[in-house]
C-alpha cells in the first residue's frame, strides 16, 4: 500500500519560528527595509511572509561570532539593534570552527548491513517530522548557542576592524556571489540581527529595485576593498597607498550573472562560435590601461590565431591580467600592447587597477622579487622561460574545458580513457556510499583522452543553489561542498534545470516496501534532487576515486592549475 | 621523475628486496638443515590471503583501508613474488601426486590469467581510447537495436521509393543476422576481421545493379553498418576486459581450497608419520 504525504511546499517549514506579526512590523519599520515599497510585492508572496518565512531574528551577546570568514553562507544580516564588528585575518584559534563529522568505523560496517535493494528509500515519517533541522549553510545556532570570540577587546585593539551598527547590511558579498565568507563577523554589544537567507534575499532584490541597487553599491565598495586587501600583489603596500589604489580601482562586471539559463539552449554551430559572444574585457594589442583582478568567475586568455582565437588559460578568482606588459613598461620605458585577450566565461567581476598606480606603488616593493630583464625578455619572445615545460592540456582540450564551462568544477570527475576499464567499481562503490544508489553516470563528454563525467563538479560558482526556493541545496559549512538536505528539498527540479551540466537527478523516492511515496492529493509519485556530495560524511571520501584501482578517475579542482596539469599530462 | 613513476619505482624495488629477502632465508634455512619447505609454503599461503584480500578490499569501498590504486599495485606485486616462491616451494620442479599437479594447474592458470588481464587492462583501452568515443557496455544493447530500425527504415525506404526489391533482399541475406544483436568479433581484437572485409566486398559488389537513388540508400546503410562493426569492437573490447575475471576469480577459489587440502594433508602426514 503507497504511502501518501502532502506534496511538499515552499514555505512548508520557514526558516525561523520567531517571526510574529509583531517582529515582522518591527523590522520593516527600520532602515533600510522602511525604504522597499510593499506595493511592489505580488499577493501571492508578500514582503511580509518573505520576511516571516525567509527571515529570522537572531540574537547575539557580545563576542558571539555571526560570520566567520572561510566559511561558507549565503544569508544576507541586517544589523536591528547593537553593534557588530568585521574583522579579517583573524587566527583560526579564535574562531572556534567545528570540526568535519566523518563517520566512524562502526557508523560505516553498520551502512554496510543498512543499504537497501530498493533504490531510493526514503522514511516519508521524516517528511513529517516538526523537529527536522533547517539548513542554512553556515554553522547552526537556532538553539541559541555560538561560536564565540573570547578576547574582544584584544581582537578590537590588535586587528583593524570595521562597525556595522543599526540599520546596515552585513554579509552581502558572499550571498550574492556564492563565495566563501570574505570576514569574519563578530557582536561588539548585545545586538539583533535580522538573518535574510538567499531565497529571501532573491525574491526582495528581484520586486525592489531601490533594494536591489543599495545591496549592489554596498558589494561593489566592499567587495572591491576585501579584494584588494586579500590580494598578494598588494601585500607590500601601506594602508594609504591601498586607499590611493582603492579610490583609483574601477569595479567593473561583464557578462551575465545569469550564464547559465542560456548555456545549455547552445547548440554545437553557437558554441563552436562561444568565444564571439564572449564580453572581451582587454583587447589583445591594445594599451594596457590597467592591472586586471579577477575578483568572481572566469576569465579566457586568448590570442588571435588566423581567422579565430586560441585559447591559452583560464583565469579564476584571483588571478591578474597584464602584469607583464606594465612590467615591460615600468623595466624598459617602452610601451607593450596586451598581448593576449581577456573575456568573460559568463560572468566575471573584475578590478582594473590603472597601471600608473601599479608602476608607482606596487612595482618599487617587489624589485627583489621580479625577473630580470633578459629573463623577462626570453618569457616574452618564447612564451615561458628555459626552466617552465609547457604541461597540461593541449589547446584543443583547453578550448573544450573554457567551452563547456567545467572549469567551474572544484572537484570535477575526470576519467582518464586510457586507463578506464570500464569495471564499474567507481560507480559500485559510489553506491555503496549512497544506501545503494549511485549518485553518478559513469559517461560525459570527452576531452582529449579525459571524459568529464556526469557528476557534481562542486562548482565554484554553484549556480543551481540561486533558485532554490528552500535552500534544501547548499554550501556544507564543514567543507564547502554543494550538498542537498532532503528533508528540506520539494521537488521543484529549480536545481535539475539551472544545473548546466545536468548533474542532478530527480527521482522518485520510495518506502522501504519499495512503494512510491505519493502526493496526497494528486496521487503522483514524490520527487526529490539528487546528485553527488563527495561523501563529505564518509569515513574516507570519494568513495569513487579511492575505488579506482587503475587510477584512472580523480576529483580536479579545474581553479588549481598545477592539479589539472598534473592529471592531463600524466 | 614524476609521481607516478616514483611510485611504479619504488613498487620495483620492494619486490626484488622482498624476494631477495625469502630467497636468504629460504638458503639459509636449508644450509641449517632445516626443511625449508615448511618457510616457503608458509609464506606462499599468507601471499595468496593478501591476493585474495583486494577483492574483499574491492567490496568495502567506505572503509578505511586504503585506496584500491595502492592495493591493486600491492596484488601486482604480490602476485609476482607468488610465483617466484611458488617455483622455490616446488624447487623449480613439476610437482607429484594428483593433489600437488591439481594444485599447481590452478596456481599456474590463476597466475597467467592474472599476468594476461594486467597487461588487457593497460592494451585495450588504450585502443578503446583512441577511436574516439567509448561505448558504455550496458548500452550496447539499446544502441544495436537503434541501429538496426535505422537500417530497417532505409531498408524499408529503399522498397517505397524504388519499387526495387534488391536492397531487401541484399539486407536479409547479408545484413539482418549481423544487426540482430551484438556480435562479438574475436579476431578484430589484434588484426582486421575477415568478415567485415567480406561484408565490405558484398556492399561492393551489389553497388554495380543499383540506380543512383538506391547507391544513396547504401551508402547510408553502409555507414550504419560500418557504425555497428565500431559497436561489436568495443562490445568485444569490453566482453575481454570483463570476461578474464571469469577465468581469474574461479580458479582462485579453486586454488585456496586446493591449499587447504594441500595444508591439511601434510600436517596429517606429518602428525601420523
Amino acid at each position: 500500500m503507497p504511502v501518501a504525504i502532502q506534496r511538499p511546499k515552499r514555505w512548508d517549514r520557514p526558516f525561523g519560528t520567531d517571526m510574529t506579526d509583531y517582529i515582522i512590523q518591527r523590522v520593516l519599520d527600520l532602515a533600510p527595509l522602511n525604504q522597499i515599497n510593499p506595493e511592489n510585492f505580488p499577493r501571492s508572496a508578500t514582503l511580509a511572509d518573505i520576511l516571516k518565512n525567509d527571515a529570522r531574528l537572531r540574537k547575539y551577546s557580545r563576542g558571539d561570532l555571526i560570520t566567520r570568514q572561510g566559511d561558507y553562507g549565503s544569508s544576507l544580516y541586517v544589523v536591528i539593534s547593537g553593534e557588530v564588528a568585521v574583522a579579517q585575518g583573524l587566527p583560526e584559534t579564535q574562531l572556534g570552527r567545528a570540526h568535519y563529522k566523518r563517520k566512524r568505523v562502526l557508523d560505516v560496517l553498520r551502512q554496510i548491513f543498512r543499504n537497501k535493494n530498493i533504490p531510493e528509500v526514503r522514511d516519508p515519517e521524516r517528511y513529517d517530522s516538526e523537529t527536522f533541522k533547517i539548513s542554512t549553510g553556515e554553522y547552526d545556532s537556532t538553539d541559541g548557542s555560538h561560536a564565540r570570540l573570547e578576547n574582544v577587546s584584544g581582537v578590537l585593539k590588535d586587528f583593524e576592524t570595521f562597525p556595522i551598527r543599526a540599520g546596515e547590511l552585513v554579509g552581502e558579498i558572499a550571498a550574492l556571489s556564492r563565495t566563501p565568507r570574505t570576514a569574519t563577523v563578530f557582536a561588539v554589544e548585545e545586538s539583533e540581527l535580522l538573518e535574510i537567507r538567499w531565497q529571501g534575499l532573491r525574491d526582495i532584490r528581484k520586486r525592489d529595485v531601490g533594494f536591489r541597487e543599495h545591496i549592489d553599491t554596498l558589494y561593489r565598495e566592499r567587495s572591491l576593498a576585501t579584494h584588494l586587501a586579500e590580494s598578494p600583489i598588494f601585500r607590500h603596500l601601506s594602508k594609504d597607498s591601498l586607499e590611493e589604489i582603492a579610490r583609483e580601482t574601477v569595479f567593473e562586471t561583464h557578462g551575465d550573472f545569469d550564464w547559465f539559463s542560456t548555456y545549455n539552449i547552445k547548440n554545437d554551430a553557437e558554441r563552436n562560435n562561444v568565444l564571439g559572444s564572449e564580453p572581451i574585457i582587454a583587447h589583445e594589442g591594445h594599451y594596457a590601461e590597467g592591472l586586471i583582478l579577477i575578483r568572481a568567475g572566469f576569465g579566457r586568455v586568448s590570442r588571435k590565431a588566423n581567422h579565430g582565437h586560441e585559447t591559452l588559460d583560464y583565469l579564476a578568482r584571483g588571478a591578474t591580467f597584464g602584469f607583464d606588459e606594465i612590467l615591460h613598461h615600468w623595466k624598459t620605458g617602452e610601451s607593450l600592447a596586451l598581448q593576449t585577450s581577456l573575456s568573460a566565461v559568463g560572468y566575471v567581476d573584475v578590478l582594473r587597477v590603472p597601471s600608473r598606480q601599479i608602476e608607482e606603488l606596487v612595482l618599487p616593493c617587489f624589485e627583489d622579487e621580479l625577473p630580470l630583464k633578459e629573463e623577462y625578455d626570453e618569457k616574452r619572445h618564447t612564451g615561458h622561460t628555459k626552466s617552465e615545460h609547457v604541461k597540461g592540456p593541449d589547446t584543443g582540450s583547453l578550448e573544450q574545458l573554457v567551452e563547456g564551462r567545467y572549469i567551474n568544477g572544484a572537484a570535477t570527475m575526470l576519467i582518464n580513457t586510457e586507463r578506464c576499464v570500464g569495471c564499474d567499481d567507481c560507480v559500485r562503490a559510489c553506491s555503496a556510499a549512497h544506501d545503494g544508489n549511485p549518485r553518478f553516470i559513469r559517461h560525459g563528454r570527452r576531452v582529449g583522452a579525459q571524459m568529464v563525467v556526469n557528476a557534481c563538479m562542486h562548482c565554484m560558482d554553484p549556480v543551481c543553489m540561486i533558485g532554490c526556493p528552500t535552500g534544501a541545496i547548499h554550501r556544507n559549512p564543514a567543507g564547502g561542498q554543494v550538498v542537498i538536505n532532503d528533508d528540506t528539498c520539494i521537488g521543484c527540479q529549480t536545481c535539475a534545470n539551472s544545473c548546466p551540466y545536468e548533474n542532478i537527478r530527480m527521482v522518485e523516492v520510495r518506502d522501504s516496501s519499495g512503494a512510491f511515496i505519493l502526493d496526497a492529493s494528486t496521487r503522483q509519485p514524490i520527487v526529490k534532487a539528487t546528485k553527488c556530495d563527495l561523501c563529505w560524511d564518509q569515513a574516507v571520501s570519494p568513495a569513487c576515486e579511492r575505488a579506482c584501482p587503475h587510477d584512472a578517475l580523480k576529483r580536479v579542482n579545474m581553479g588549481d592549475t598545477e592539479q589539472v596539469e598534473e592529471w592531463f599530462s600524466r | 621523475m614524476n609521481t607516478p613513476s616514483l611510485r611504479n619505482f619504488l613498487y620495483c624495488v620492494a619486490f626484488f628486496f622482498v624476494a631477495f629477502a625469502v630467497g636468504l632465508a629460504d638458503l639459509l634455512l636449508d644450509l641449517a638443515f632445516f626443511d625449508s619447505s615448511y618457510f616457503s609454503g608458509w609464506a606462499l599461503t599468507s601471499l595468496i590471503g593478501l591476493l585474495a584480500l583486494f577483492n574483499i578490499r574491492k567490496r568495502l569501498p567506505f572503509l578505511p583501508l586504503g585506496d584500491a590504486r595502492t592495493w591493486y599495485l600491492i596484488h601486482i606485486v604480490a602476485g609476482l613474488l607468488a610465483v617466484f616462491v611458488f617455483l622455490m616451494h616446488t624447487n623449480w620442479t613439476t610437482p607429484k601426486g594428483l593433489t600437488e599437479r591439481l594444485l599447481a594447474l590452478f596456481f599456474c592458470l590463476v597466475a597467467l590469467s592474472g599476468l594476461l588481464g594486467t597487461w588487457l587492462q593497460k592494451y585495450l583501452p588504450l585502443q578503446l581510447s583512441r577511436r574516439g568515443e567509448v561505448v558504455i557496455f550496458e548500452r550496447v544493447p539499446r544502441l544495436v537495436r537503434k541501429l538496426r530500425e535505422n537500417i530497417e527504415d532505409e531498408v524499408q525506404n529503399s522498397l517505397e521509393t524504388t519499387g526495387s526489391s534488391t536492397i531487401v533482399d541484399f539486407y536479409q541475406a547479408n545484413l539482418l543476422r549481423f544487426v540482430s544483436r551484438p556480435y562479438p568479433s574475436w579476431e578484430r581484437l589484434f588484426s582486421t576481421s575477415k568478415r567485415n572485409h567480406r561484408r565490405r566486398a558484398n556492399f561492393e559488389n551489389l553497388d554495380r545493379y543499383l540506380n543512383e537513388q538506391e547507391r544513396e540508400i547504401m551508402h547510408r546503410i553502409a555507414e550504419l553498418v560500418s557504425a555497428k562493426e565500431e559497436i561489436d569492437y568495443q562490445y568485444t573490447c569490453h566482453l575481454v576486459l570483463k570476461g578474464w575475471l571469469f577465468i581469474h576469480i574461479p580458479t582462485t577459489a579453486a586454488l585456496i581450497v586446493f591449499a587447504f587440502v594441500h595444508i591439511a594433508v601434510v600436517h596429517a602426514y606429518i602428525a601420523f608419520s
